[in-house]
């Protein structure tokens, strides 16, 4: 019987999810504390943990950290409230399978633990297939779906214009936004296509292997070193290397990967035997490199290298018209992963969804529809079913006046003060005011025209 | 047969118990006892200005109310959800925690009368 450790404080939830797994023939542990958590991992070792994002005791990333560290093959499945799934959504970068967002649908836990259980922890990339694409796979473009915004289109227009050449390319972009995408598509597009496409995840990779994950070992280059192994460099020979969240690399590792790249040779781990490689590096990261040049974190003669050719691939939210084509396709995956057969959205749906600022980019959207495909009704996704926080955060312009009476009405009298407040704090600087205000100056703006508050 | 109220819906619940009545009604006694619980620690908080741990009973209370559709008193337990990051005027504060215990309130009445009812 498999088992499954749910953390949370929440008595409520423990209780919820621990008769409904069991009910759905799991064996069901629970700890109400990281600390409790972590001390029945050590001593009975399970093959999922739920884990509240927010502990007394400790917050997710350290959770993460702390899980994987007593074993990397543990799946770990994150519960958060919406405030935080931009931050749940970089666990998933960090090694984390999944998040769920409250309020909690078992229904859709259970699918989650069903999938999860049945794929091999991110993290422990020593045991894990190489996450390569050869020519005899099946062809991306049937895998993922395109953009249809102008601004999709003009970064395929780049992605398609700089496949040929050898240059190397940085891809940036927010978590979530498509990057392995446009790299599979310069890949595609290459000379190199008919030879692998190897994708790491720079992020997911624990530092103390880094080396010898990039760059392959000797047998005895370390305790466990019991074999000679290859690289991702030498796995990718004639093809194309993805190095995702590159920022994530250690200066020690930079060092070698900038020789890679400048000599085309790379030593493995433990050796001094110089094996040459033929590479083409494709990057992304979801930070401002430069940022991590001027602290120094990130070498930047190594940002040179690595970007003879920048793409900017563009937030959701600045691509409303993508929304909409990415939407009908994640409906189209939930119905089939479900067993369900929702025909659509209805149209105020549509609307909220195209203005939602969609932090999370294609990972939010992706969940979002899911769940509702779990929970819709009837043919069409209407927004009753959508999250409050969806509909909240979405900019449509309230019926502000139709409904203003009760609750509601002191709700939306309240955050109209509270702009108004923050604002006079910071003399109109709207920067500032989104500061004080704890949401971004996108939202702000929004909010403001949607109170027709005056500036 | 599903039951409609004024203050929250309990049919997500009623879906999530896969029609085992014992579940439900233990899920019910655990709303009951947590939220009383929490209630008491709320006023406790608001009383002692302690502005982070109101935030963190608000938090922790939401899974609960949202899980229950007690979607009236969600806006003012998120908003003393905020306290964890972000200040807030007291006023604001007072007269959230409020309508929260006041509500609440209510909704554990008719809850409770609801099982004893059943019972």
């Amino acid at each position: 019987m498999q088992k499954i450790l749910i953390i949370d404080d929440d008595t409520y939830i423990c209780t919820l999810l621990e008769k409904y797994l069991k009910k759905n023939g799991f064996q069901v542990e629970v700890a109400y504390t990281a600390k409790g958590g972590l001390n029945h991992i050590k001593k009975d070792v399970p093959d999922l943990v739920l884990c509240d994002f927010r502990l007394p005791d400790a917050d997710g990333k350290q959770m993460l950290q702390d899980i994987k560290a007593i074993q990397q093959s543990i799946q770990v499945v994150f519960i958060t409230g919406y405030s935080d799934v931009r931050v749940a959504i970089q666990l998933i970068k960090s090694g984390a399978y999944e998040y769920v967002t409250k309020p909690i649908f078992p229904e859709e836990i259970l699918n989650i633990i069903h999938k999860a259980l049945n794929t091999p922890a991110a993290t422990a990339l020593v045991d894990v297939p190489i996450p390569t694409i050869h020519p005899s796979d099946e062809k991306f473009s049937n895998r993922f779906v395109n953009g249809v915004s102008e601004k999709f289109k003009e970064v395929m227009r780049h992605a398609v214009l700089v496949a040929p050449t050898e240059m190397s390319v940085l891809i940036q972009g927010e978590t979530g936004v498509g990057k392995e995408f446009i790299a599979r598509a310069i890949h595609e597009h290459s000379k190199r296509k008919d030879k692998p496409f190897v994708a790491v995840d720079c992020g997911a990779i624990p530092k103390d292997i880094a080396n010898s994950e990039l760059f392959g070992h000797v047998k005895g280059a370390f305790t466990s070193a019991i074999n000679n192994k290859q690289g991702f460099f030498e796995i990718a020979e004639g093809g194309t290397l993805f190095l995702d969240e590159i920022g994530n690399l250690s200066y020690e590792i930079q060092v070698k990967l900038l020789r890679a790249l400048q000599e085309k040779v790379i030593t493995r781990l433990g050796d001094n035997k110089i094996i040459k490689v033929d590479v083409r590096i494709i990057a992304a990261t979801n930070e401002e490199l430069q940022n991590a040049i001027a602290n120094a974190s990130f070498r930047e003669d190594l940002y040179h290298r690595i970007n003879e050719f920048g793409v900017r691939m563009p937030p959701l939210r600045e691509r409303p018209d993508d929304v909409i084509e990415f939407a009908n396709y994640f409906l189209a995956m939930g119905n089939k992963e479900l067993n369900r057969n929702v025909k659509g959205f209805e149209k105020e749906v549509i609307e909220i969804f195209k203005n939602y600022a969609w932090y999370g980019n294609l990972r939010e959207l992706k969940n979002i529809v899911k769940r509702s495909v779990l929970l819709c009704p009837s043919d069409y996704i209407a927004a009753d079913i959508l999250p409050e926080e969806i509909k909240k955060n979405s900019f449509i312009t309230l019926p502000v006046g139709s409904d203003n009476s009760g609750l509601r009405g002191a709700t939306i009298e309240a955050e109209k003060e509270a702009i108004l407040d923050a604002l006079e704090k910071s003399k109109f600087n709207k920067s500032k005011a989104a500061e004080l205000l704890n949401v971004d100056r996108k939202t702000l703006y929004n909010k403001i025209r949607q109170y027709n508050i005056e500036v | 047969m599903k039951e409609q109220f004024a203050y929250y819906d309990l049919n997500p619940l009623r879906d999530s118990v896969m029609n085992d009545e014992d579940f439900f009604v233990l899920m019910l006694y655990t709303f009951i006892n947590n939220t009383t619980t929490s209630l008491a620690l709320l006023q406790q908080h608001v009383d002692a200005k302690d502005w982070k741990g109101v935030g963190e009973v608000a938090h922790k209370m939401l899974s609960s109310y949202k899980h229950l559709q007690i979607i009236h008193l969600i806006p003012y337990l998120e908003k003393l959800e905020q306290l964890i990051k972000q200040t807030m005027k007291i006023e604001e504060i007072v007269e959230a925690n409020k309508l929260v215990q006041h509500f609440s309130v209510i909704i554990l009445q008719q809850l409770n009368e609801m099982l004893v009812n059943k019972s």
